[in-house]
């Protein structure tokens, strides 16, 4: 053994030595070996994540709602504003009836002996006119029908006990209150006392307080009435009623205090609120009621019945309805499918016909058709139909079930325009704001849709179908996680091809271009060929 | 100054060289997935893009012995040049022959791993270029390419290493010649050296 090769052997030990020293091999020996294991495992669990699809949840029945109804040329609502009563004349007049001024006398009742069904009241009236006994209730008595106790006159009236028991601890403890509801002399009075033995009930006007009594309307229109309600200071209607054109009909209301009322009524004083339609015209506001109102619709402002028909199979919301003289009544409005009617509120009847007559009364509509807005300026006329959608803004709710950020710069279709670029945070969701553009009939146009996710833009087609968005060529982004090239070679199945291999350099990002011709085959199993380093995999795999 | 032994010289001097030179003799690449480049004095093993680390420990002891030869190679030089004694060496030689017959070895050690371990493919028989390996797992089929590759740099370092016999020739005979003029051939010195 010479020298130089023992020098030889120290200095390749050196090597060795100064190698495990600087590299700390003793502590680091565990990674040597299971460093090509967690390769594999850390490869094969990116490798499972590495497609991403730009999947967005478009509301595409209430888009196709909407499509469809331009599609059969049939519009969205069509509204009917009944025709100005410009030159109707006419009136309505009350004929008030005539009631004595005075009535002066005693109703006298007497339980006769009763058992546990029925009780007998009998009524002797002390007045010189009929008086008719309309109801009698009490806690535990009710009346089943009318009865008619002549002038100087009595009655026998039957009452059903509904609680024997009852009846009798109360009516002995002098406590059983009746309410009557009678009608003396033509006046309607509703009076309350005690039953007792023998009770005595005094009629007398003026001192009544109040009752019902029916008023006889005329309709000197040459249109239909009908009559909501009305109140004044001493009356209320008690429940509408409809005066055909140039005839009469008979109003029950409910008379607070006759004295008062007629009073007024006999000086033109009894302002009263009232709510009438008018020939297809809702107006309300003060009237007053004297020989006669006279409610000239096109001198005021009030509310307007407006029948719309709802073309679609859906319920159509309308947020807002505005113009320079209307406005929807109490928004939002609900439009079931079919026939049925919205109510606006009419400034100015006059300004509103006049504009309508000119054509330049417009509108802004807001409508929600199955989740989708849509916001419009249109030309009101008296036949208003949504059917020239052109320039109304949709917008369209959408989510991103997706873990990543999807940008939307564009979406352009020959019907639809996307207005502004929009981003849908991670598993958030955003409204995404269309210009109509054309009204030509959507299904078999196609539809493409910029998108960016990950820092990748992605160009998405679709063809309008009947019952959806159909993909035709959808770009999807793939990762490669490895630090080896990788190449999809081909993804088919029967419906999905891949149409140009891609490569894809290591730990970057490819785009997957496939033309889809049956979109329920992204759901199937599909063939995929990869070529990863020189190491071509053939799979099956469902998306 | 005349040289002496000039075949071996020769020999020792591109024997230097092709070590001292930090290429890979042979490339073994399964698939793309797994590539390993080897020679003598380096080594790298990358599985996936990635290197593995346990290459450069193999490595540091490879290039230990790299340094170990080129010095010895160095004297031996030395020797030949300045001391005109015969010196024959067989590293380079010894090195070199057996990656010929690696792929071979790798082969039935393979096809014996997959016959214990019932690994449903069968390793080809590749002992230069490519091959394709087959393997099927359910639905999911995979071809892989073997490719081994021996470089420019080990035909040169093969080549070299044969020239080892026209050195010892070339030794022997001047010590045959010497033995035959007188006793000087005798001594000792004049052996050859540097057996490695």
């Amino acid at each position: 053994m010479d020298i130089i090769r023992l020098i030889a052997i120290l200095v390749a030990v050196a090597i060795v030595v100064a190698y495990i020293v600087i590299n700390n091999v003793p502590t680091n020996i565990h990674n040597y070996i299971t460093q090509p294991i967690s390769i594999v495992n850390d490869s094969l669990s990116k490798i499972s994540s590495s497609v991403i699809t730009p999947n967005i949840e478009l509301n595409t029945q209430g888009l196709l709602s909407v499509l469809s109804s331009i599609n059969n040329g049939a519009g969205l609502l069509h509204m009917h504003i009944p025709s100005a009563p410009m030159n109707a004349t006419g009136g309505l007049s009350f004929e008030v009836p005539k009631l004595p001024t005075s009535i002066n006398g005693t109703l006298d009742m007497s339980v006769q002996p009763y058992n546990e069904r029925t009780m007998t009241l009998l009524i002797t009236n002390h007045l010189n006119c009929t008086v008719v006994i309309n109801n009698i209730t009490g806690n535990y008595i009710t009346m089943n029908r009318q009865y008619t106790v002549p002038p100087q006159g009595t009655a026998s009236i039957a009452l059903t006990i509904t609680n024997a028991q009852a009846l009798y601890q109360s009516y002995t403890a002098g406590e059983e209150a009746i309410t009557m509801n009678l009608t003396a002399c033509g006046v309607g009075i509703t009076t309350e006392g005690i039953l007792g033995k023998t009770t005595s009930v005094q009629l007398s006007i003026p001192n009544l307080s109040g009752g019902y009594v029916r008023i006889v309307v005329r309709n000197n229109y040459p249109f239909m009435v009908t009559i909501y309600n009305i109140t004044g200071r001493y009356i209320t209607l008690v429940s509408p009623v409809e005066v055909p054109p140039n005839s009469t009909a008979s109003a029950e209301f409910h008379v607070w205090n006759y004295t008062g009322f007629y009073a007024l009524y006999q000086e033109g004083e009894e302002v009263v609120n009232a709510s009438m339609n008018l020939g297809g015209t809702v107006i309300s506001g003060e009237f007053i009621l004297s020989r006669g109102i006279n409610a000239t619709p096109i001198s005021t402002g009030g509310v307007l019945r407006v029948n719309v028909e709802n073309p679609l199979n859906t319920e159509v919301i309308i947020y807002e309805l505005r113009g320079q003289y209307i406005e929807l009544a109490s928004p939002p409005q609900v439009v079931p499918p079919g026939s049925s009617y919205i109510t606006i509120n009419v400034s100015n009847y006059l300004g509103l016909y006049r504009g309508i007559a000119m054509g330049n009364e417009d509108v802004l509509i807001k409508l929600g058709i199955n989740g989708i807005n849509l916001t419009m300026v249109t030309p009101l006329s008296t036949t208003a139909g949504l059917s020239d959608l052109r320039g109304a803004i949709l917008s369209i709710p959408v989510e991103n079930p997706t873990s990543h950020a999807i940008t939307i710069y564009n979406i352009t279709s020959p019907i639809l325009h996307l207005m502004n670029t929009t981003t849908i945070p991670p598993i958030g969701e955003t409204v995404l704001r269309f210009l109509m553009t054309n009204i030509t009939n959507p299904v078999g146009k196609n539809v493409t849709i910029l998108l960016g996710i990950m820092g990748v833009n992605l160009t998405e087609e679709f063809t309008i179908g009947s019952t959806g968005l159909e993909p035709t060529i959808i770009e999807i982004p793939i990762k490669n996680p490895l630090g080896v090239p990788m190449e999809i070679i081909n993804i088919t199945n029967q419906y999905v091809h891949l149409m140009a291999p891609v490569e894809i350099p290591p730990n970057s990002t490819g785009i997957l271009r496939l033309r889809v011709t049956n979109a329920s085959a992204l759901n199937e199993y599909v063939n995929v060929t990869v070529m990863v380093g020189s190491t071509m995999v053939r799979l099956r795999v469902r998306p | 100054m005349r040289i002496k032994y000039p075949i071996t010289l020769v020999y020792l001097v591109l024997g230097l060289a092709v070590v001292a030179t930090p290429l890979y003799w042979w490339t073994y690449d399964f698939g793309g997935l797994l590539i390993i480049g080897t020679s003598p004095f380096q080594f790298v093993i990358t599985l996936l893009g990635t290197t593995l680390e346990i290459s450069g420990l193999i490595t540091a002891v490879l290039e230990a012995y790299r340094a170990y030869l080129i010095i010895t190679l160095a004297r031996n030089i030395y020797l030949v040049t300045m001391k005109d004694k015969p010196v024959r060496t067989y590293a380079l030689t010894s090195l070199s022959i057996p990656y010929l017959i690696y792929p071979l070895i790798i082969y039935y050690i393979a096809n014996y791993v997959f016959g214990v371990y019932h690994v449903p493919a069968k390793y080809p028989l590749v002992l230069m270029d490519s091959g394709v390996m087959g393997m099927n797992y359910g639905d999911t089929n995979i071809l892989m390419t073997i490719t081994i590759t021996p470089h420019l740099i080990y035909w040169v370092a093969l080549a070299i290493g044969l020239m080892a016999i026209p050195a010892a020739i070339e030794t022997r005979r001047h010590n045959k010649s010497k033995q035959a003029i007188g006793s000087e051939a005798r001594n000792p010195t004049t052996r050859p050296q540097g057996n490695i």
